[in-house]
């Protein structure tokens, strides 16, 4: 009772809590709200105080003082630190409710679809005590082939690639459900993590986290072009051998060699996953093709390597950035028509 | 790529539909469609209808949104115009309309709200049923009985002439329930046997009946054949009814059915001579509607219904009568016979 009045002050939102992104979906708003997944925690005297959220936390992060953490908590798409998530959480809610202080939203959340009941149970109890008045997951896969316009709820097969920051998640869905899903722990971070390797291995040169994101942004590519080495960019860190600051250029048939390994776990992730998909399905799926979402679609040529791969129509969805956020407000938005396809939590 | 794709169509040539500058792009450069088909992966139809504009044709809109932005892209056009002219031209259809899944009609598991109606509607249909004939067999007849059998004793004039001894002597040989006569006499006329309880209001006050009923009640319960207690019973009654002591124990075989003369035209009348004898009659529907043992003085009323039939443990010591007559003996005293049809033929040498 006490909570639905609290509710009728709120506004209900829908979640997208990304390892590299948060986007925050309020009905019938739209997306408000999108910003880094990164909390900057100040240690004084022992006490931990939120310092910053989001954008401003990021640019914290790998410049820090002593006494300032810039935390991502989140890690493969589930919460590796639940206190500073949950103050995220609470800091997006408040945001978004204006600083409000009594709201109490109905809020969905999007899981990855392998994560554990422990690593969902957690998700939800952030958000919980962050103050929401209902807690729904839904899985992602699902609410990025919603965002899509994939026409999920009909008796038809839709393959959904969604490349996100920590994990890449293949879903294969019909009917408002999933059929199969596959989830590997392997997204933007781990190009990023790639590429950061792949120079220190080749070229001596130790480059942060957010060079290593800019550069693959910038340059990087699924498949090494067909003639010559490709664009180049200028690419700054600290040289391992004089431990001197240093500039050199690297060009996009580096940089392909460089996201070799995680990419080639992305496509074995999709192959694996449509031979585990039933012959009928999979008939659906030679006609309409995969459709690509999440920020590792914007990969340069990601679609290419999967064509080539699997012989298969692929398409890069429109927006691809936000269809998990848009997918899972649609659920808000359409709660009586997509209720079935949300994990009620308990 | 996108800056090598940029050429020179930044922008969608004017007038002209998304398909028709897809294809002067592709004819331009002298391509096959099959061939943008086979590099591409893409269906034909699905090319073909982007072409020609049938978007009706695509599997749907976030597909065909995916095509053309492939089709563009093998052109090395830069996608993002035409995909808005797309979206254009194909914002009439719907994007998706997203159905809710289909619901589950019926739960597997579980039982449908709907059994649990159905099933509490028979639960009370049942109970109903209970109420109504589960109480002692013989009353629910004998309520609509009454009336005429009132009719016909008042036309009997043996029945008025009654002493209200003999209605004291036959209640409680009747009375399987004694507390619901004790306890409210004037109701009592329903479930009381017809006669009797009709005169016994009238002609006996309720006070003499009370000492005598539990008695006998007591007494018939658990109704074994042979039992010593038979003369013992008898004597409460006979200081009880002080009014006639000797009515009471009416041994004598004629007295029996004289001692009944509430008995109706054509009504049997079953008693004990001089030994206990078990009784089950049964009616024409093979329900039992009576079984007990009478002592020695004791009759039961038979009611009036078709196709009654008899049991006795004691051929000998039963005295069958209707209409004031007397039956010849069935058998030996201590001899069974079932089911004997009490009618007239019971008065008839050969019957038995």
């Amino acid at each position: 009772m006490f909570f639905n009045l609290l509710g009728m002050l709120s506004v209900d939102m829908a979640i997208d809590l990304g390892t590299a992104n948060t986007l925050v979906y309020v009905k019938n708003r739209g997306i408000v709200l999108n910003e880094p997944s990164v909390v900057a925690v100040a240690n004084s005297r022992g006490k931990r105080q939120i310092l910053a959220v989001g954008d401003e936390a990021k640019m914290m992060l790998g410049r820090t003082p002593g006494n300032i953490q810039a935390i991502r908590p989140l890690r493969d798409g589930v919460i590796a630190d639940f206190e500073i998530a949950e103050e995220m959480i609470k800091h997006f809610i408040r945001k978004v409710h204006n600083r409000r202080n009594f709201a109490s939203p109905q809020i969905i959340i999007c899981v990855p679809s392998g994560s554990t009941a422990v690593e969902r149970r957690a998700i939800q109890e952030s958000a919980e005590s962050a103050g929401a008045r209902r807690v729904y997951l839904i899985e992602e896969p699902m609410a990025a082939a919603i965002g899509a316009g994939l026409p999920v709820t009909e008796p038809t097969g839709s393959m959904v690639v969604d490349i996100g920051g920590g994990t890449t998640e293949v879903g294969v869905l019909s009917l408002g459900g999933i059929v199969y899903a596959r989830s590997v722990r392997v997204g933007g971070d781990k190009m990023d993590e790639a590429i950061i390797s792949y120079m220190r291995r080749v070229h001596n040169l130790l480059v942060g986290e957010g060079t290593a994101e800019r550069i693959k942004k910038d340059i990087g590519t699924a498949v090494p072009p067909d003639v010559g080495e490709g664009r180049k960019q200028e690419i700054k860190g600290r040289d391992l051998m004089n431990g001197v600051p240093r500039e050199m250029m690297i060009s996009e048939r580096q940089m392909a060699e460089a996201l070799n390994e995680p990419v080639t776990q992305i496509v074995e992730a999709v192959k694996v996953a449509l031979e585990n998909t039933a012959p009928e399905l999979a008939g659906d799926i030679v006609d309409k093709g995969i459709v690509l979402t999440g920020g590792g679609a914007l990969l340069k040529n990601m679609d290419r390597i999967l064509r080539q791969a699997t012989n298969l129509p692929v398409s890069l969805a429109d927006d691809p950035l936000s269809c998990v956020a848009l997918g899972t407000g649609r659920c808000l938005e359409e709660m009586a028509t997509l209720k079935n396809v949300l994990i009620a939590a308990n | 790529m996108p800056n090598d794709q940029a050429t020179a169509h930044d922008s969608l040539p004017p007038n002209l539909s998304v398909g028709e500058a897809l294809k002067k792009s592709r004819q331009a450069k002298k391509i096959q469609l099959r061939t943008v088909a086979d590099k591409m992966r893409i269906r034909l139809e699905y090319l073909e209808a982007i072409e020609n504009g049938h978007f009706k044709k695509l599997p749907g809109m976030a597909y065909g949104i995916g095509f053309v932005r492939t089709y563009a892209e093998f052109l090395e056009l830069d996608p993002q115009p035409y995909i808005d002219q797309f979206k254009a031209e194909n914002s009439t259809t719907n994007p998706v309309i997203l159905k809710a899944p289909p619901k589950p009609k019926l739960d597997i598991q579980g039982i449908n709200p709907r059994f649990y109606v159905i099933g509490g509607g028979v639960l009370a249909l049942v109970l109903l049923a209970w109420f109504l004939f589960s109480g002692d067999p013989e009353t629910p007849p004998r309520v609509t009985e009454v009336p005429p059998k009132i009719a016909a004793s008042v036309a009997n004039p043996q029945a008025i002439t009654t002493p209200p001894v003999t209605s004291l002597a036959i209640v409680p040989t009747d009375r399987t329930k004694p507390s619901a006569t004790l306890s409210a006499p004037a109701p009592a006329a329903t479930p009381a046997p017809a006669q009797p309880a009709v005169q016994a209001p009238a002609a006996v006050p309720a006070t003499p009946i009370k000492p005598a009923a539990p008695i006998y009640g007591q007494g018939s319960n658990p109704a074994p054949l042979f039992k010593p207690r038979a003369a013992t019973e008898a004597a409460p009654v006979a200081p009880a009814p002080a009014a006639a002591p000797a009515a009471a124990p009416a041994r004598v075989p004629p007295a029996a059915p004289a001692a009944a003369p509430v008995a109706l035209s054509g009504q049997f009348t079953l008693s004990a001579a001089n030994t206990p004898v078990w009784i089950e009659v049964t009616n024409g529907a093979g329900r039992i509607i009576k079984s007990k043992t009478l002592m020695p003085g004791e009759s039961y009323l038979v009611p009036r219904e078709p196709g009654l039939r008899l049991t006795t443990g004691n051929a000998g010591g039963i005295v069958i009568s209707q209409n004031g007559k007397t039956a010849p003996k069935l058998g030996e005293v201590g001899k069974t016979r079932r089911g004997i049809p009490l009618d007239g033929s019971l008065f008839t040498v050969g019957a038995q």
